[in-house]
């Protein structure tokens, strides 16, 4: 089965259709979604901020970095399941959608940009001193992570005006 | 109300009908209010977890005050200025909305709250306050932040 | 410099991202001060969240049948107006009035004001819708 004929009928399911026409049930899932943003991007947009020497100036990005990513997996699981959730409801719709391909693309760009952050520059963080900050390399991992993010969100508003 | 005709004639201005009335106008003013609100709670978060005692521990809890006070500020503004043109371009169909009205009041408790309670418990290291009332400022916080944002998520679905 | 910064970033990512011509806009689409009644059988219901949608089938001008297509708020807004799916279903087959804001592109379509269903009961979208 195509792919795009396989979204139409995983809307049509009765798990979705429940969810879809429900007096409550979608605007929970839908406004945790949108809640959940805080302690998920907004964690990573101060923890890039730090590495871009632009907050928290003054203590070791090898402290304060993690700890604000530490911070950060309060939200992204409840990311994730609400918006696997809304994908259901809306799967046919969704997958023809520029701007939800969009927000896929940067979604797997940005994890793409954070496992390089984990795996290259990460172990090397203690050795930043406050004076001379984090080394190019992450400050442009932390720069895209913004763009990236910040893409993510703008898409996933303008995505409703496309239907 | 004598100030809404003033308000409608705010919605007729130039610069506030482009944004309501374009094709982008709207979804960009919407996603720097989502921005900004990212940003705002998450400085929020950070701060109430430290004072409560359950969250960055590993920081001085007015020195992470003083680190987040011009991105919380700088993230209220995009926030208000937003909301604030959201509101000019269909000022009346706002006020009718019981949502908007207790976000509004939300709003207004969480601001206050923060300026004569937070400010004060988060400016000085020691204090022999008791654990039990950091967090219940924090909780009292948190709830009317995150309140004003179910308010808000609420006005698209409830007169 | 610390809101400045942000500030460009997300102008930045704006330009970046926003290039595909939104479509949804209500008041971009919808014109308030064009208000149509449309008096016809109610042929369909989608009834989803965030937007109902549904198709009333009217004699037009000519005497030729026009199919509009009718947007309307979330489920949980007629539940708070004391209405359900199952009151629209029974008005399905059956004739409907709704006065609605028309889509500027003057196509046959609108934003719900007031929907009266076939049992007489009137139901408005005011204020979100008005």
């Amino acid at each position: 089965m195509p792919f795009s004929e396989w979204c139409q009928w995983l809307q049509h399911t009765r798990f979705a259709t429940t969810i879809t026409e429900s007096d409550w049930l979608f605007p929970l899932i839908e406004g945790s979604h949108i809640l959940a943003l805080p302690l998920s991007v907004g964690m990573i947009v101060i923890a890039d901020l730090r590495l871009l020497g632009l907050a928290f100036c003054g203590e070791a990005t090898g402290r304060i970095v993690p700890s604000f990513l530490r911070l950060s997996r309060i939200g992204f699981p409840v990311m994730f399941l609400t918006g696997v959730l809304l994908f259901v409801t809306q799967a046919g719709k969704a997958y023809g959608n520029p701007f939800f391909r969009t927000k896929l693309i940067f979604l797997v760009l940005a994890a793409i940009n954070a496992a390089a952050y984990q795996k290259l520059l990460y172990p090397k963080m203690a050795g930043w001193d406050s004076a001379h900050g984090a080394p190019p390399g992450a400050k442009f991992c932390a720069a895209f992570s913004l763009v990236l993010w910040i893409g993510v969100i703008v898409c996933g508003r303008t995505m409703a005006y496309q239907f | 109300m004598h100030f809404l005709p003033l308000l409608q004639s705010v919605s007729n201005w130039a610069p506030i009908v482009l944004i309501r009335d374009s094709k982008y106008g709207m979804p960009a003013v919407q996603s720097f209010h989502l921005l900004g609100l990212t940003v705002l709670l998450a400085t929020v978060v950070a701060l109430d977890l430290r004072l409560a005692g359950f969250g960055m521990n590993d920081y001085g809890l007015s020195w992470l005050a003083k680190q987040v006070k011009p991105w919380t500020w700088g993230a209220f503004v995009v926030v208000i200025s937003s909301g604030l043109l959201m509101f000019l371009a269909t000022p009346g169909k706002y006020l009718g909305i019981h949502p908007f009205r207790l976000k509004m009041a939300l709003l207004g408790l969480a601001v206050l709250f923060h300026f004569a309670v937070v400010r004060r418990f988060t400016a000085a290291d020691s204090e022999v306050r008791s654990r039990r009332v950091d967090v219940i400022v924090a909780c009292v916080s948190l709830t009317l932040w995150f309140g004003v944002g179910w308010a808000g998520r609420a006005i698209a679905f409830i007169p | 410099m610390t809101s400045r910064a942000k500030f460009f970033l997300v102008v930045f990512t704006f330009l970046l991202v926003g290039q595909a011509s939104a479509h949804h806009n209500m008041t971009a689409v919808f014109d308030f001060n064009d208000r149509v009644t449309v008096t016809g059988t109610l042929t369909a219901i989608d009834w989803r969240n965030p937007h109902t949608y549904f198709t009333v089938e009217a004699k037009g001008a000519g005497g030729a049948i026009e199919t509009w297509q009718i947007e309307g708020p979330s489920p949980s807004f007629f539940r708070i107006r004391d209405v359900g799916k199952p009151d629209f279903e029974d008005s399905v087959g059956k004739t409907v009035t709704v006065e609605l804001s028309r889509a500027r592109d003057k196509s046959r379509s609108g934003l719900i004001r007031t929907f009266t269903l076939s049992n007489g009961k009137i139901v408005s979208a005011c204020p979100q819708n008005c």
